[in-house]
């Protein structure tokens, strides 16, 4: 049987839900702007008739007990967020490299513009005038001065893709700086939320700051996000989560895991220089590099997790910073970075040079008596054609003491020299290395003491302050391309006008046959494939060859924008179906007002009308007849 | 689906931008009316822009050199013709016409010089230029064809055009003066003589030596004096056969006397003196490489490091190395230049020298051995039918090839060169007489100022004239053929210069009626997006509660 004041305090809870309601519709409404805010929705649930008994049942109709509030929460779909950081990370990938490539874009793209090809094309027009007026002083300046422009162009293409690759590297470093923050926020908030949750807090607006970072982080890799439930003490579970990458086969590396975080490091050289090819460290709390069987389900090799980004803007950067296309096969992956395309036109520019340099002398390579272009640098230059093993060795002179040394594997070459060296000490030096490694076994076994002796040092002299890396010299590439010095200093002819004829060695009775010899040079077609790799690359002329790399540049662009822009609309279109569930609607929320207005209105009635009714039994009962 | 306001907002947002984006896409294709403005817009269509900007631009080439041909072939026309008209003047009209075997020698020598006159306006016409090319001058447009040796043959660069020999450059005797005579070893000789040293010994007069090995005179002068006349005979004696091989010994002359007839002299100074000699400039030395080296040492570097005294020479790779202690002198350099051993045959050493101060000391260094002009010896033939079928070639656009012997494909390519001796004849026939017409008119000149003139040495002559004449006429039908043959390219290559801009403009351009109707469709959108905006956000449902 059921109190007769039961009743009031089925009003009175009534009358909490009702309040209750209408505070969190005020809270939603004023949070309706707020960005990453989740609607939040007072949990009520209606109170039964009270606990039954074993041994006897109870009387009379059964009414509930009223409502009671739960407690709020937040009103959410997890499987969107899912996959809304899922399509994130595709998102800041295919953004990075369209930025990056647009970038580049400026450097190649000559629809709009002049240069590389413009310039090409007057070297031909220099060339023709010069093949009806060869032996004209004047027809030759005009030659050079064309070359020289040439040059030039060449030279700010390759500063410009220098400076891509510059502010890339800057990007990249701050990307790794804001995924450490986002990292180190997390595990903090983490901890948090487990306190307030402890507390019995709800901390909603933690959540929501919390899901706003891993939204964030999740642009900048492909995470994960799992939970478990840890028990506190008297039964009492409380949510734990953990934040791992997962990587394109499966494997996944814990970045967060409650309130520890492992951070990313970039790998830098003893003198703080960034490595290259870049490469990204895992360092655990411990400050070490992650490795072993720690926590990361995978052993990682001295916490190196560069090849497991997969996607997202940390991988963008990394794949325009590393990967060079062609010329990492057939190992690398296909993928081009800004490296492809120095690579392709260094790749142009040598061929350039070196059919040139070929087309004007009148020796047989490759020390060619009359090279119109070589590279042009202010350290000694290292000629080290006598010996075909040295070829493709990098050479780095260093002011110190400690021995020379010789990294077949490598191949690299470090001389260590003291600092007031001469080329002729550079000479000595890289000679008596080379005899020293070539015995049995040593990395140059067999080759001779003539050959040895064939090393030769010219250019620059050394004079300690142009100590550094790679001073061999045959490689000419757009940076370091010009005029070269025989050229430049020749006021008179330099041009070889006429050729002897290969099959006969006569002098040919065609005067000027050689200028249209080199005009020929320029439409023909040659071969290009990468070096080092030997995939062939592409078949035709300067022009073409530059034209080449001018429209894969555009069709990659191309390619990339059209998969951000479909990649975006996926995610708005998540993104929409979040709000649809989770962000504030007014229109409903002024409705929620009425609604909850009602209801307080309506418990009020109901305590007023059992107030009534109390009043009637208490005050008019039994006073029939009075 | 719940729709949220933040939704339709940012729905909105996006929307609005995107259409403001279109609005400037429009916007610049209506300015500057471009399909595409960056290969990523349109990689299909900017590779085909790139293909025919080059072929635009090859095409352009090929008609600013045929406009160059078209102008040099109409100049060479004409002068052509007028020295058809000279010719025809002196054949066909009274001059030759007038003689006749009864004329005087004053009315021969009178005919003779008009036709003098008439040759040198011939002369000049063949020595014409267009712009800065003498036209007549083969594939070599930038010296004088023709020129009239002492004897008055006629030369085509320096080579007769009857017997096709060379004049060779004018020679420098070398000289020495020894103990107060001076001696000269005659023009003739050069430097046959060069570096040799002439001494007097005390042997009685007439005992005369030459060492050849050791390069050494010696005069005998039984140590007393010797007058000019003395010492020139006795130099005049010396045995050719001991003399370097085209010496002449009688070309000597001695001015001056020897005073006591004891002393040593070098010879020096005997140079081919219109050569230019090859030079280089290294290290703060100009080193003169020598005229009588000519261009021997040509596209030669020479290459001087520190080191150990010592020299090498790779002829292959042409390359001089010489090493020269730290500190040393343009004085070392010389001395070291002039020990180098294994340098290609015919080169002097000896003839190497550095001007200016020679103890001022060198760096080190490479340099490029340049601008030696080849010597050529008196007398050296030439094959004048190759001098007449030289080439220069221009590219029309005819597909410029070459074999795989990298020699050029003659049938890719234009050939504009003009040799004058195959317009004006060279060598001679059959009968031993010149075909060139100049020389044929000198030996008209000659036998009319001759006296033993008759008409019957006079006809073949005249006969050979005409022969010449039509020779010039059918190198004139050939220069006609060219030049239709260029008009008809021009033709070609101008159609296909219209048919690529039109084409260009089909890749790369839009209608300006379809780019500026498109804007204004664009901005017509945008203007309405705009408008609706205002109307979707503004009210929500609170606006109607009570």
């Amino acid at each position: 049987m059921r109190s007769t004041f039961a009743g009031f305090y089925v009003a009175k809870s009534g009358l909490d839900a009702a309040r209750a309601n209408l505070n969190i519709t005020g809270q939603n409404m004023t949070n309706a702007g707020v960005n990453g805010y989740t609607r939040q929705r007072v949990d009520l649930y209606s109170i039964g008739t009270g606990s039954g008994s074993m041994r006897y049942a109870q009387a009379g109709p059964h009414i509930g007990n009223g409502v009671m509030i739960g407690g709020t929460s937040q009103i959410r779909d997890p499987y969107l967020d899912v996959r809304y950081r899922r399509e994130s990370s595709k998102l800041g990938d295919t953004s990075t490299q369209a930025s990056t490539l647009h970038d580049l874009e400026y450097v190649f793209d000559e629809i709009a513009k002049d240069g590389v090809s413009t310039q090409l094309k007057d070297f031909v027009k220099q060339l023709q005038n010069l093949s009806t007026n060869a032996g004209d002083p004047v027809a030759e300046n005009i030659v050079k001065t064309s070359s020289q422009m040439l040059m030039k162009i060449f030279k700010s293409c390759a500063s410009q893709i220098d400076n891509i690759k510059a502010k890339e590297l800057e990007y990249f470093e701050g990307s790794v700086s804001d995924v450490n923050n986002l990292l180190s926020e997390i595990s903090d908030i983490n901890k948090k939320i487990k306190d307030s949750h402890i507390a019995g807090q709800p901390a909603l607006e933690l959540l929501d700051s919390r899901n706003n970072m891993i939204d964030a982080l999740s642009g900048y890799l492909p995470i994960e996000t799992s939970s478990k439930l840890i028990d506190i003490g008297s039964g009492t579970m409380i949510e734990e989560i953990s934040i791992s990458m997962v990587s394109d086969n499966g494997d996944r590396f814990n970045l967060v895991d409650h309130d520890e975080f492992r951070k990313f490091d970039i790998v830098r050289d003893d003198k703080q220089n960034i490595v290259q090819p870049v490469k990204l460290q895992l360092i655990g709390a411990d400050g070490k590099p992650v490795g072993g069987s720690d926590k990361a389900v995978i052993t990682l090799e001295n916490g190196l997790i560069t090849d497991d980004i997969s996607s997202g803007a940390l991988a963008g950067h990394l794949k325009m910073l590393n990967a060079k296309g062609e010329f990492d096969m057939p190992t690398g992956t296909k993928q081009r970075g800004i490296q492809y395309y120095e690579n392709m036109l260094d790749e142009l520019v040598g061929k350039f040079a070196d059919v040139f340099n070929q087309a004007n002398s009148t020796n047989t390579g490759p020390n060619w008596d009359k090279p119109m272009f070589e590279a042009i640098n202010a350290k000694p230059k290292i000629d080290t054609s006598s010996i075909p093993g040295l070829e493709g060795y990098v050479i780095n002179v260093n002011a110190s003491l400690t021995p020379s040394d010789i990294d077949a594997t490598n191949k690299v070459i470090t001389l260590n020299l003291p600092a007031n060296a001469t080329n002729a000490d550079l000479e000595k030096a890289i000679e008596k290395l080379i005899t020293d490694n070539s015995g049995a076994g040593g990395a140059f076994d067999g080759v001779s003491a003539a050959q040895i002796s064939g090393i030769s040092v010219d250019g620059n002299a050394l004079d300690g302050t142009n100590f550094g890396t790679n001073m061999s010299k045959t490689k000419i590439t757009a940076s370091n391309i010009g005029i070269s010095e025989k050229w430049q200093n020749t006021t008179g002819s330099y041009i070889t006008a006429s050729k002897p004829e290969l099959s006969t060695g006569d002098v040919d009775k065609d005067k000027g046959n050689n200028i249209q010899f080199m005009i020929n040079l320029l439409s023909k077609e040659y071969e290009y494939s990468a070096s080092g790799s030997n995939v062939p690359l592409f078949k035709g002329s300067f022009e073409g060859m530059f034209t080449n790399i001018s429209t894969t540049l555009g069709i990659e662009s191309k390619d990339v924008k059209r998969q951000d822009d479909s990649y975006a609309i996926v995610l708005n279109d998540i993104q929409s179906q979040r709000s649809s569930i989770s962000s504030v609607n007014i229109d409903e929320e002024g409705i929620n007002l009425i609604q909850f207005q009602h209801s307080l209105t309506a418990a009020s009635r109901f305590m007023t009308t059992l107030d009534e009714a109390v009043d009637t039994i208490v005050n008019r009962m039994g006073v029939v007849g009075r | 689906m719940r729709i949220t306001t933040g939704m339709i907002a940012s729905q909105y947002g996006r929307n609005l931008n995107a259409s403001l984006g279109q609005l400037n896409y429009y916007n610049n294709r209506a300015t500057n009316f471009r399909k595409f403005n960056s290969v990523s817009e349109d990689p299909v269509a900017s590779a085909k822009a790139y293909s025919l900007r080059r072929s635009y631009s090859q095409n352009e080439d090929y008609l600013n050199n045929l406009a160059d041909t078209e102008n040099l072939f109409q100049t060479a026309h004409s002068t052509k013709l007028n020295i058809n008209s000279i010719l025809e003047e002196i054949v066909s009209s009274d001059i030759l016409q007038a003689v006749n075997g009864t004329m005087q020698k004053e009315d021969r020598t009178i005919v003779a010089t008009k036709i003098s006159r008439l040759q040198e306006a011939l002369l000049t016409n063949a020595n014409a230029k267009y712009g800065e090319k003498y036209m007549f001058n083969g594939g070599d447009y930038t010296s004088q064809p023709f020129s009239i040796d002492k004897s008055g043959n006629l030369l085509y660069r320096g080579i007769n055009v009857d017997t096709g020999l060379h004049i060779g450059n004018a020679d420098v005797g070398a000289s020495a003066t020894l103990d107060g005579a001076t001696i000269d070893f005659g023009t003739s000789n050069t430097d046959l003589l060069n570096g040799y040293q002439i001494e007097f010994s005390a042997d009685a007069v007439g005992t005369n030596s030459v060492d050849k090995t050791a390069r050494k005179i010696i005069i005998g002068s039984g140590g007393a004096a010797m007058t000019a006349a003395d010492l020139q005979t006795q130099l005049q004696a010396l045995p050719t056969a001991d003399l370097p091989g085209g010496f002449d010994p009688t070309k000597i002359t001695v001015t001056g006397d020897a005073a006591t007839g004891v002393g040593t002299a070098k010879l020096r100074d005997g140079e081919k003196a219109t050569n230019i000699p090859a030079t280089t400039y290294l290290g703060g030395a100009n080193i003169d490489f020598g005229k009588r080296n000519g261009d021997l040492l040509n596209g030669y570097s020479l290459k001087v490091t520190e080191g150990a005294a010592g020299s090498s020479v790779d002829n292959d790779q042409k390359v001089i190395n010489i090493s020269l202690p730290a500190g040393a002198t343009k004085l070392d350099l010389e001395n070291a230049l002039k020990g180098v051993a294994g340098l290609p045959a015919g080169v002097d050493t000896s003839a190497f020298s550095i001007s200016g101060n020679k103890s001022a000391t060198i760096s080190f260094g490479s340099s490029e051995i340049t601008g030696g002009e080849p010597s050529i010896p008196k007398g050296t033939a030439f094959d004048l039918d190759l001098l007449a079928k030289e080439t220069r070639y221009v590219d029309l656009g005819l597909g410029l090839s070459f074999n795989s012997n990298d020699k050029l494909d003659a049938q890719s390519v234009f050939d504009i060169s003009m040799p004058g001796i195959a317009m004006l004849g060279y060598g001679v026939d059959s009968d031993g007489q010149p075909k060139n017409v100049y020389s044929q008119l000198t030996q008209i000149v000659n036998l009319l100022k001759s006296d033993d003139f008759s008409m019957e040495k006079m006809t073949p002559l005249i006969g050979k004239i005409g022969d010449q004449k039509n020779n010039l006429l059918y190198n004139m039908t050939d220069t006609d053929s060219k030049t239709t043959f260029i008009n008809f390219t021009k033709e070609r290559l101008e159609d296909s210069k219209i048919n690529l801009t039109t084409k260009m403009k089909q890749v790369e351009t839009v209608e300006p009626s379809e780019a500026i109707m498109d804007f204004k469709m664009q901005e017509y959108a945008y203007m309405a997006a705009l408008q609706m905006g205002s109307k979707i956000i503004q009210p929500t449902f609170l606006d109607f509660m009570r």
